[in-house]
Order: structure tokens, then C-alpha cells, then sequence
């Protein structure tokens, strides 16, 4: 009976539209996650290759055993069927402009054209130590130009002024970001011991034989392998970065899928009891129990087709398109059969599994019911199911609870899962009872809202299932931003403790120069900036250090009370945990240190303002310091930021700062906690993107339960418009209705979700800092205000449907 | 297939003692109350009453959409009560056909897949001379590629008839076949019908209130309260009007 499935199908297809629209988002994004990591991890192979790809064959030297000696690479350019060899040295280092302050990976680019493996898009090769090249993205955003001169701060501080001789076209540069690379001449990194040396073997020799014979030359701390290896192996270690990215896609997209499941497993349900009279005249002429499902099933099959077919089409498009966002299609477009494959039959699955419980309800159809017209029972009957899913969600949050409580992580995860199981199974029973409770709320307020509610009552099982697939997503989207934020806060929280100072910077030798203490002054975000006495002291038990004498106003505004209170005895002194383990002192003794072979009496606390500065350096008060060792030195200057500064603009100040003093080394909590919340805004940026997808499909269901249930009243609105409701009242009936789903799935969203945040985010970093809470309230405003926006707009097209419905239709014949 | 098959028992459908009740204790309500009845082979009977007689419950336990308080049904000697689910959609597609007032054919399908729809569903081939036949004795053939929604009222019955009669069924079930049409639409769809039932020697049991339809029957059963109160071989209208006042009264 395929074809009668076609027909009924074919019949209608504005009705099956939803259903088409979900699979084709749920299909779309599967599909697409496979092209991305298809193609990403091909891309990403040929950027880990490409260092490779002149040379034939690779040795490394094993970083653990003793250094071979910067000579090593002889040994290598002495077998005799090697050509050319070029050493690839690669370090980090300080890029100092008129503008910025950065780090930067410097590598070593052969002087031989045969073992260079990127061409010059404009300038020269690197003749001397003094000369580098850099790619087109390192030059954009450092703002250089070949011909400029940079200076590099290499690792002991020393200051070498390189000039710009060539722009690089190396292709593509995927998931760098802002990453400075130069390549300068093997003569820079000279006396230097090379990590690897890539070599050219001459021609017709084959490079599996000279790999094994220099394998037996060589010692045993040098490994000598071919490059096509080498490079297979840098491919593996380089793709495996993205796979974390990939799972993530993959776990949004099965999260589409399952809303996708709810909005096809509702529009079945509605259209099937509007042609319950069908299916009951189907079994009046004799089609089996079986047959009128597998009837159904079969337009599930068809459209599942149809959708599927188109999602992963789309999906191809979608996933190369972003890839090609973050430049990752260096390796062309890969589509893997098999996993496009796969997505198909999971949309054309989802959609069948979807459509079998409405399908086995149609099939339970009395054939009499073809000859009179049999009123719709539509609430959900509580049943066992909901009896055990209840049980599992109060249980689940209980353990939840306890387990967040009593700090076990396993155990919260463990209630945390079981309960989400739980509320998966009873939540349509819950809303349906809601749904019956807001009908009451609504009787209360009369008219248009009395008659909103009425619809709702009529049947909630419908409206239940909509507010579903909004529960899902605006639950998750909740707990996202529940997590983001409480992260965040913990982490500030966390470097609060570990950094008292917000902004640190300071000078080896001497004083901060007015000029820069004065640009850090200017930053608008910092309360309080002091330049406090620094003074090189012997201390007997500590060694060389340097002593830091700061104001007591500093000590109060970093939290400091033992510097900060006026003692009478003997001056406090902050030293960090590991200097009081080495004076053997406890917190609180008073001990006679020895500095610069005197000895004075000090207080000794351990405290993180000690290692404000990035080295261990003891903090005592201004006076104190001068009593020990006066003198007029201040190689520090210390900030603090001002309560909800934003941290991203004053990061950014203080990189002008260190770009205009090169000479200044930064530390302080800025310095650590851009790194930290940048990961962390991406993966949640990305999710809330991801879970768009999830939010449009459900309002399709909220719309489509809408559309289908003014179909339905056809003749009930006319009536009602017979009896005078005008159309901005129907309308508005309609908005009521929609708005009340859309505010109990936000509202059952947020309930759910901000527990589930909170759980999520101590599950990651909760052993590592103590959780600081932090509710998103004005984002989820935002959650709830997006819900009632979704609503609005899906009640525009049923309204516009309704609103031509004329009166004189409720009169006519059944 | 073959209209001609000689059974051994001339009887397609025969009611015994059928009793059908609704409710229970005081609420009960009796629609049909010890009714026994016989239908030969190729007989058009009409089953008349007032509303509320019974005669719409009556004609769905001999069609097996409704099992009986007690009593038996049997179909070509084959007792329903026998019957699970399976086996009595199968002999309601096999051996019964029905036309009723309205919502007769499914509206996402032609007139033809219409008619041929018990076939498909039982897997089986129609025959295409006999399918000729019936569309061309009921003067449908222009009307087999149109949906139900681009045809009249009458022509819509016409398919309906065509179905039930495709399946060469033990008998056929008319609930009110002309109550959705105008009174000369209604009179030729039963001239039709009755010419059909001739030709191919099919029962066909018509339940109706309209005396004029009953006049194309064989014989009228006359119901009231659930029991049968009489029977007319080929009345004539005013012999109808005349039992139907008896009865009533």
C-alpha cells in the first residue's frame, strides 16, 4: 500500500511541513558535524604535514635522554645517501612592537630552497640571524610590513632587534587564532642543540633503506624515520585536538534530533486524530490492526526520506561552509559515505521511531467510528511509566543534592543522570497537569484568556508534548548559562585568592619608569595603582630576594589584615607557603631573620601577595622596609581592579603597556585569566549556537501544534466568530495560548536547567576551587523574553489561518 | 470472483436471537431485543424504522462492527463470535461491503484507488472485466481519476457502491445511502444500486427511513423498540407509509 501512503501524504503536504522542517534541521545538522570533521581532520593533516613535505626523511633526537650537542646533525648529513640536511629549531619568544607585547613562536626555515617547505609571497629568505619572515595573518595582526624592524625578548631577557624580510605564503592557518610565527635562519638558533633534522636523500634511494641503515649508524638517542611517517604521526596528534570539537557537534546535533522526535511524534498524533474518521473507514473495509500502522509508518518512511534526503544534502553545504569559517578546507571537501550514510538512516529512524506510538494508537481504531462522529479523549493518562519516572527525577535530584553537598562528584553525576532520565519519562505528565492548572488561572482573568484556556484544557496532551521540545531547549540553553557564569565567577573567585593583585608588573633591575607607571595609572578600570619600595636583600634561609614594602591602604585594598593592622610588636612579614616551610616558621611566629646579615624581628604570615609578582618576593610595610634596608628603589607597580571591571579591556590596556616597556614583565591574575575564560566562552558560545537549532525546532512544534489545532476548530471558531468574537479577539486567543506554553517550557526550563548548570560546572572545575555560584538572572530574563518571542511568531501564520475562517462555517453540515 | 458459486446453504446472513444491550443496571438500554432474522442469496432487503428503533445497531452486528449481549451472526455460515480481530477484518474485507451516507471514501485517493482499496488491502488482483462492469453499470468510468472532493454527492456514492460490490461480497451494507442527496440524485443512485444487486445476484441489506427507498427492495423489515414488527414483500409507498403508521403508533 505504498501508494495510498503516497496519497495521503501528497494530500496534504502543508500539514507534514513541521515534520519535514524538523528532520531536515535534526538530518542537516548530523550530516553537517560529518563533513566538518571529515574535512577539518583532512585539513588539519595537511597543516601538520606541511613542515614535512620537502623533506624525505626525519631524525629526532629523544628529548629525555642527555643533549646530544648542537653538532648532531652532522652525524646525520654524513651518510652517504643523504644530500641535504636542514636542523628545525623552534622557540618561543617576546615580539615587542611600537604597539604590542606578545608571544611569539620563532622556528628556523632551512638556507637550502631544497628543504624549505612554504614559498615567499613577497621579499627575500632570511640570509642572517638578524633577518626573519613571518605568514600574512602573523604580519595583519601585528601590524607589520615586510621591512620593519621588531625587537624579540628571547627567554634570558636579552633583546635582539630582527628586521622583517619576507611575508611567508604558507596556505592556510587553521585554530591558531592570534598566534605570532616568524621563521628566521638556521644561523640565529646557532650553537643551539635542534630538536629534529630533516634530510633529503639522493635520488633513486629509497627512504625506508636509509631510515633502516642510518638506524644502525646512528646512536641510540637519535631516531631516524621516513617523512611520509613523521607526518602521518603529526597528522594523528594534530586531528585529535579537534575530535573534542567534534563530539560536542555530535551531542547537539543527537539533542536536535530528539526535539525533532517530539515535534514528529505530535504532528503525527494531531493529524492522525483529524483523520481518525479515515482510518476508521480504512478498517470498516478491511485493513488489518497492522496494516493502518504500517500505513502510517509508511508516510513516516516517505517523508522521513524526503527529510533526510535533503538535510544531508544541506548538511554537506553546512558543514564545509563551516569548516571553511575556521579555515580548516585546506584539505578540499571529504565527505565520508559511510557517515552521511549513517545520518540519512538516523533522520529516516528518528522520524519512523517518532511516528510508531501515534501510528500503533491510529491502528487501535474502532471501524463503527467511520459512521458516527466519536469525541477525542487527549490528556495523558498517568501510567506506570510516569510513576517510575517521577520516582527516578525526585530520587535523582535528591542524590543530586546530596552529592553536591557532601562534595562526591561521581555521586552527584550519577543522581544527576538518573533524574534527567526520570524527568525525560514524566515531564509530559507533569505538563499536562500544568497546562490543566494554567486553564484554571486563565478562567480567573475571563474572556479571551477563559476561552485561551478552554482550548488548552481540551487537549493537553498536545500542548504537553510542545512545551516539551521548548523544556528541552530552553533547559539546556538555562544550564549553559548557569554553568558559563558560575564558571567564570569561580575562576575569578579562585584567582582572586591566588592573585590579590590584579595587575602586576616589574623591572629586574632599578625603578619602573615614571612614563610607564604613569600609562598604567591611566587605566580607567584600576582603583588603586602603587609603585611599592623594592629593595635587593640577602635574607639568611631564603637566599637573594627581593624585599616589597607596600603602603598600608595597599595591604586593606588587597585583603591583606596583617600587613594592613598597626602592630605593636614586631612588623608582620608575607612570605609565600613555600618560603615559611623553608624558615621552618608557622603562620603567625614572630622569628629574628638575618637580611643582609642583621637580624630583625618579624612576624611571618603566608599569604599569596608574596608571589604577586610572579617570584617568590616577602611583603612587608613601607616602614618596615625602609627600618631594614632604605633606599629609594620601586621596581614594582602594583593595581587593583575595581569590582566588576572588565577584565578584557583592561588585558588589553595593559599589553600597550608592556608593548611601550619592553623592558617590564607582567603578571597578576590578568595575565592568567584570559586564558582560562577565553576556552571557556568559546565552548559555551558554540553550544548556545548549536542549541539554536534545537530552539527553532521546537518552535516549529509550538507553531505546528497551534496551525494543526486551528484546522481543526474550524468549525468551533466560526461558531465562536458567529457569536461576535471579532478576529484581533481570536487572535488573541491564540497568543494566550501559545503564550502559556511558551512561559511554563521557560519556566520548566529554568527550574531544571539552572540546577543541572550548577551540577555540570562543579562536575569540571568543581575539585579545583571552591564553587562560586553565579546565577545569569538578566540571561535568563533573556531565556524567558526569547521563549514568549518564540511563541509570538509561531502564532503567525495559525492566526493568519484562523482569522479567514468565515462565521457562516460553523453553521454549515459536519 | 465468480458471482455464480453454488453454496450448499442459500443463506448469506442470519441473525439468531440477537439481543444487544447498552449499560448496565437501571441505565440499561436495549437497541435490539431478540431479533432473528434470514438473508438469502441475491435478496435486497430494507430495514425501516423510526429513529431510535435500533436498526442502526441491528445493521452493525450483522456487519461485525459491534459484538452482541448475545446471540449469534453468522456470515456464510461462519459464526462471528468465532472471530478474534484479524479474522473478522479479513471477512469484513472479504465478504462484506458497506455504503453509508457520507464520509464513504477516503479524500486523499482517486474514485478508482478508492474502489479498489478492500482488494489492495487483502493483496489480491482485481479482476478487470468485472471492474468494468460494475464502473460501467454505475456510470463512473469518467470519474475514476477525481478525487472525492471534485465529484457530487451522488457520483460519490456511486464509488462507494462500486467498491462494496467489487469484492463479490456475501452481502452488501447500505446505511442511509441516499440521506446526504436531493430526492431524484437519491431515486437513480437506488435504481442503480437495485440494477447491480440484479445483475451480479448480490444481497444487499439497506437500512433507511425514507418509504420510497424501501420500495426498491425485495422485502422491508419494519423495526420498532428493537424487535421486528413486520415484514412487506414489494410494497408499494403508501403500503410502507401505511405499515410505518402502524408501527408507530
Amino acid at each position: 500500500m505504498p501508494g495510498y501512503a503516497w496519497a495521503q501524504t501528497a494530500a496534504h503536504p502543508a500539514r507534514l511541513a513541521s515534520v519535514l522542517s524538523a528532520i531536515v534541521l535534526g538530518t542537516l545538522f548530523l550530516a553537517a558535524t560529518a563533513v566538518f570533521a571529515a574535512t577539518s581532520s583532512a585539513g588539519l593533516r595537511i597543516v601538520a604535514a606541511a613542515p614535512l613535505s620537502a623533506a624525505d626523511v626525519i631524525v629526532d633526537r629523544d628529548p629525555e635522554a642527555a643533549d646530544p650537542g648542537a653538532g648532531w646533525p652532522e652525524q646525520v648529513a654524513e651518510h652517504p645517501d643523504v644530500t641535504a640536511t636542514a636542523p628545525l629549531h623552534a622557540g618561543t619568544v617576546q615580539l615587542v612592537t611600537d604597539e604590542i607585547r606578545a608571544t611569539a613562536n620563532l622556528y628556523s626555515i632551512s638556507d637550502r630552497d631544497e628543504l624549505r617547505w612554504f614559498e615567499l609571497a613577497e621579499g627575500e629568505w632570511p640570509a642572517n640571524a638578524a633577518e626573519m619572515v613571518a605568514d600574512a595573518p602573523t604580519l595583519d595582526s601585528a601590524g607589520l610590513a615586510v621591512g620593519d624592524t621588531v625587537s624579540l625578548l628571547v627567554g634570558d631577557g636579552e633583546t635582539t632587534d630582527m628586521t622583517v624580510v619576507g611575508a611567508a605564503d604558507i596556505g592556510f592557518r587553521p585554530l591558531t587564532g592570534v598566534q605570532y610565527q616568524f621563521y628566521t635562519s638556521e644561523g640565529f638558533f646557532a650553537g643551539e642543540s635542534p630538536l629534529s633534522v630533516t634530510a633529503d636523500i639522493a635520488d633513486g634511494t629509497s627512504p625506508e633503506a636509509v631510515v633502516e641503515s642510518m638506524g644502525a649508524d646512528l646512536p641510540d638517542d637519535l631516531h631516524p624515520m621516513t617523512a611520509e611517517e613523521q607526518s602521518r604521526l603529526a597528522a594523528d596528534r594534530f586531528a585529535g585536538g579537534a575530535q573534542q570539537l567534534e563530539l560536542i557537534l555530535l551531542v547537539f546535533a543527537l539533542i536536535a534530533l530528539l526535539a525533532a522526535a517530539l515535534v514528529i511524534a505530535n504532528t503525527f498524533t494531531i493529524l492522525l486524530s483529524q483523520r481518525r474518521r479515515d482510518t476508521a473507514l480504512l478498517r470498516l473495509v478491511g485493513a488489518e490492526r497492522s496494516q493502518v500502522r504500517n500505513l502510517v509508518l509508511a508516510e513516516a518512511l516517505i517523508i522521513g526520506s524526503i527529510g533526510s534526503a535533503i538535510g544531508v544534502a544541506a548538511g554537506v553545504g553546512a558543514g564545509y561552509a563551516g569548516a571553511s569559517l575556521m579555515e580548516l578546507t585546506g584539505g578540499g571537501l571529504h565527505v565520508g559515505v559511510p557517515a552521511l550514510a549513517g545520518a540519512f538512516l538516523t533522520g529516516v529512524a528518528t522520524t519512523v521511531c517518532a511516528a510508531w506510538f501515534p501510528a500503533r494508537k491510529a491502528a487501535g481504531t474502532a471501524p463503527v467510528e467511520a459512521l458516527r462522529s466519536a469525541p477525542l479523549q487527549n490528556g495523558v493518562r498517568f501510567r506506570s511509566v510516569h510513576a517510575v519516572g517521577l520516582a527516578a527525577a525526585a530520587t535523582g535530584a535528591a542524590v543530586m543534592v546530596f552529592g553536591m553537598l557532601a562534595e562526591n562528584l561521581p555521586v552527584s553525576i550519577a543522581g544527576g543522570s538518573v533524574g534527567a532520565v526520570g524527568l525525560l519519562m514524566a515531564l509530559r505528565y507533569a505538563i499536562s497537569r500544568l497546562v490543566g492548572g494554567a486553564d484554571r488561572l486563565l478562567r480567573l482573568r475571563g474572556g479571551i484568556a477563559e476561552l485561551a484556556g478552554a482550548n488548552l484544557r481540551r487537549n493537553t496532551g498536545r500542548a504537553a508534548t510542545a512545551t516539551l521540545t521548548l523544556v528541552l531547549g530552553l533547559g539546556l540553553i538555562a544550564a549553559l548559562a548557569t554553568a558559563a557564569s558560575t564558571g567564570r565567577a569561580t575562576i575569578d573567585g579562585d584567582l582572586d585568592d591566588r592573585f590579590p593583585v590584579d595587575v602586576s608588573a616589574r623591572v629586574d633591575t632599578g625603578s619602573v619608569p615614571a612614563a610607564t607607571v604613569d600609562m598604567v595609572r591611566d587605566i580607567d578600570d584600576l582603583v588603586l595603582v602603587e609603585t611599592p619600595r623594592t629593595e635587593q636583600v640577602t635574607v639568611e634561609g631564603l637566599g637573594e630576594t627581593t624585599l616589597v614594602g607596600v603602603s598600608p591602604e595597599l595591604a586593606r585594598a588587597v585583603g591583606a589584615e596583617d600587613l594592613a593592622a598597626d602592630g605593636t610588636g614586631a612588623p608582620a612579614m608575607l612570605v609565600s607557603e613555600d618560603q615559611l616551610n623553608a624558615l621552618g616558621a608557622a603562620q603567625g611566629e614572630t622569628v629574628d631573620l638575618s637580611v643582609d646579615g642583621e637580624a630583625h624581628r618579624f612576624t611571618l604570615y603566608a599569604s599569596e601577595l608574596a608571589t604577586s609578582s610572579g617570584a617568590a618576593s616577602p611583603v612587608v610595610r613601607e616602614e618596615a622596609l625602609d627600618a631594614v634596608a632604605p633606599g629609594d628603589e620601586r621596581g614594582m607597580v602594583w593595581g587593583t581592579a575595581a569590582a566588576g571591571a572588565d577584565y578584557d579591556a583592561l588585558a588589553e590596556q595593559m599589553s600597550r603597556v608592556a608593548g611601550a616597556d619592553p623592558a617590564i614583565t607582567l603578571s597578576g591574575a590578568l595575565a592568567e585569566r584570559t586564558g582560562l575564560t577565553d576556552v571557556l566562552d568559546v565552548l559555551v558560545n558554540l553550544s548556545l549556537a548549536m542549541l539554536l537549532v534545537t530552539m527553532v525546532i521546537s518552535s516549529l512544534g509550538v507553531a505546528n501544534t497551534l496551525s494543526l489545532s486551528v484546522l481543526e476548530r474550524t468549525r468551533e471558531l466560526a461558531l465562536l466568530r458567529a457569536l461576535g468574537l471579532t478576529r484581533g479577539g481570536l487572535r488573541s486567543t491564540l497568543a494566550v495560548e501559545a503564550a502559556v506554553i511558551a512561559v511554563l517550557g521557560a519556566l520548566l526550563g529554568l527550574v531544571i536547567g539552572i540546577p543541572y548548570g550548577l551540577v555540570g560546572v562543579n562536575a569540571v572545575i568543581g575539585g579545583t576551587a571552591p564553587l562560586v555560584v553565579a546565577v545569569p538572572w538578566a540571561e535568563l530574563a533573556l531565556v524567558l523574553v526569547s521563549a514568549l518571542v518564540i511563541a509570538a511568531a509561531a502564532t503567525v501564520l495559525p492566526s493568519r489561518r484562523a482569522a479567514r475562517i468565515a462565521p457562516a462555517e460553523g453553521l454549515g453540515a459536519d | 470472483m465468480n458471482k455464480q458459486t453454488i453454496t450448499v446453504d442459500d443463506t448469506a446472513l442470519e441473525a439468531v436471537d440477537l439481543v444487544k444491550r447498552f449499560g448496565g443496571g437501571e441505565t440499561a438500554v436495549t437497541a435490539v431485543a431478540g431479533v432473528s432474522l434470514g438473508f438469502s442469496r441475491g435478496e435486497f432487503v430494507a430495514v425501516m424504522g423510526p429513529s431510535g428503533s435500533g436498526k442502526s445497531t441491528l445493521m452493525n452486528l450483522l456487519a461485525g462492527l459491534d459484538t452482541p449481549t448475545s446471540g449469534r451472526v453468522l456470515v456464510e455460515g461462519t459464526d462471528l463470535a468465532g472471530l478474534d480481530d484479524r479474522r473478522l477484518t479479513r471477512l469484513r474485507r472479504e465478504r462484506i461491503g458497506f455504503v453509508f451516507q457520507a464520509f464513504n471514501l477516503l479524500p486523499a485517493l482517486t474514485a478508482e484507488q478508492n474502489i479498489l482499496l478492500p482488494l489492495k488491502l487483502s493483496g489480491r488482483t482485481p479482476d478487470r472485466a468485472f471492474f468494468d462492469e460494475i464502473v460501467g453499470s454505475l456510470r463512473i468510468r469518467d470519474r475514476l481519476g477525481h478525487r472525492p472532493s471534485e465529484m457530487s454527492g451522488g457520483q460519490q456514492q456511486r464509488v462507494a457502491i462500486a467498491r462494496a460490490l467489487l469484492t463479490g461480497p456475501a452481502v452488501v451494507f447500505a446505511d442511509e445511502p441516499t440521506g446526504a442527496l436531493d430526492v431524484s440524485t437519491g431515486h437513480e443512485l437506488l435504481g442503480r444500486l437495485r440494477e447491480a444487486g440484479t445483475r451480479l445476484g448480490q444481497t444487499i441489506v439497506m437500512v433507511t427511513h425514507d418509504p420510497v427507498a424501501a420500495t426498491y427492495a425485495d422485502r422491508v423489515l419494519l423495526l420498532s423498540d428493537g424487535a421486528l414488527h413486520g415484514t412487506l414483500e414489494r410494497p408499494t409507498t403508501d403500503e410502507v407509509l401505511a405499515a410505518m403508521a402502524r408501527t408507530e403508533a
